[in-house]
């Protein structure tokens, strides 16, 4: 699914770089740990700036989960595979056009949330 | 009133149908007399009558467009991955949609991401991935499916299009806006009253849960925070729908008022032309 041209739902080579490290990762890793183990086999070293930048366009796609630890911020992939980087792509980019979809992806509102239990309790 | 609401919404359509060609053949009028008219001598509202003519119908059409393309893009780039990532029904679905008569009409998606859509415009079809068929229970995915499967039946992708297209057409008249996105919200209640009649509120209101609530891109969570998951969840608990007449009036105030000058400017451009008409026979 490497198209370019295909509506942006692809990685960048950069992109794809920093999904290996973080798919290899166990846990939730920070940009310096990221920017050392992607710089661990370059060549040419990546600037720490590089590497945050292209985190935080992953997290704004939400690829990424961001979570705040001490005074910096840690990443941990939200999706498993490139497939589902190229479904959310598509879904996000076209979904409201010509689709039906059950239900669109929100952060629910507390409140809607205990509603929403509550009905799942309620038998009808 | 809901009847004469519904009869309002109804005759949308053909009032649509009909006002668009009339709307594109003066616009064509518009150009034709664009080129005819004798700048210095003509009167200023002849120019600005012309121009708005002209100028709205290649809004118009660049409004519809830009509805139009990302749909056609969406649709084939739902068919491509299909293609990828498509995979054999697994056994416990396809018992659900035999039972449901719709297993000719559901593709499976290999992926995590959990969701579920009814795509196509001619020939709609159901597509579902493997994340959303491991998270739901048995009672869920039917629900989900009898959701989709009313959508199915209504060709409810082609009407969504449909609606949407032509509140792009009339991007200037928010009304059109508005009505779209009523119908949307319409076909998804009338999709969620059939599955909660076929399968209960609780899992309806399940698989609504475990699917919506999941963290979203900041992009779409910025435009519409929650969706139309209010009217649902209110459905569901049995309340009456929400009234937002007076947001209604508004919209209607100002399409109205634009729809006047339009109204006016093609009054004007039709007498021209019909003036231009007389001066060359």
């Amino acid at each position: 699914m490497a198209e370019s041209g295909g509506g942006g739902s692809a990685l960048g080579p950069l992109e794809a770089e920093v999904m290996a490290v973080l798919w290899q990762a166990d846990g939730p890793v920070s940009v310096r740990e990221v920017a050392e183990r992607l710089n661990a086999r370059r060549a040419a070293a990546l600037a720490y700036t590089t590497v945050m930048t292209v985190l935080s366009r992953l997290a704004g796609k939400g690829i990424l989960i961001r979570e705040q630890q001490g005074r910096g911020f840690v990443y941990t992939p939200a999706v498993a595979d490139t497939a589902e980087i190229a479904v959310r792509g598509v879904l996000a980019e076209f979904g409201d056009a010509a689709l039906a979809r059950f239900v669109e992806r929100v952060e629910l509102d507390p409140r809607l949330r205990a509603r929403l239990r509550k009905l799942m309790g309620a038998s009808s | 009133m809901t009847a004469l609401r519904s009869r309002a919404g109804w005759l949308a359509w053909p009032l649509a149908v009909l006002a668009v060609p009339v709307h594109l053949g003066l616009g064509v009028l518009a150009v034709l007399e664009y080129a005819r008219l004798d700048w210095l001598a003509s009167e200023p509202y002849e120019l600005t009558a012309v121009t708005v003519v002209a100028g709205s119908a290649v809004a118009a059409i660049v409004g519809a467009l830009r509805v139009a393309r990302p749909a056609a893009q969406g649709t084939r780039a739902l068919r491509r991955l299909l293609r990828s990532a498509g995979q054999p029904v697994p056994a416990s679905v396809a018992a659900v949609t035999e039972e449901l008569g719709i297993a000719r009409y559901v593709d499976v998606l290999a992926t995590a991401e959990a969701f579920a859509v009814t795509h196509g415009l001619r020939r709609p079809r159901i597509l579902l991935s493997t994340g959303l068929v491991e998270a739901l229970d048995t009672a869920e995915l039917t629900a989900v499916l009898v959701h989709e499967r009313h959508h199915l039946r209504r060709r409810d992708p082609l009407r969504l299009l449909a609606a949407r297209v032509l509140a792009g057409y009339g991007w200037y008249l928010p009304l059109l806006r508005w009505w779209a996105a009523r119908l949307a919200l319409r076909r998804e209640l009338a999709a969620d009253r059939a599955a909660t009649t076929h399968t209960g509120v609780a899992a309806v209101a399940g698989a609504l849960l475990k699917l919506a609530d999941l963290p979203a891109p900041a992009a779409v969570a910025a435009v519409n925070p929650m969706g139309n998951l209010p009217d649902r969840i209110a459905q569901l608990e049995g309340q009456p729908p929400v009234r937002r007449a007076g947001l209604a009036w508004l919209l209607a105030g100002a399409t109205l008022a634009n729809l006047a000058g339009l109204s006016a400017a093609a009054i004007c451009c039709t007498g021209l032309g019909v003036a231009m008409a007389g001066g060359m026979a």
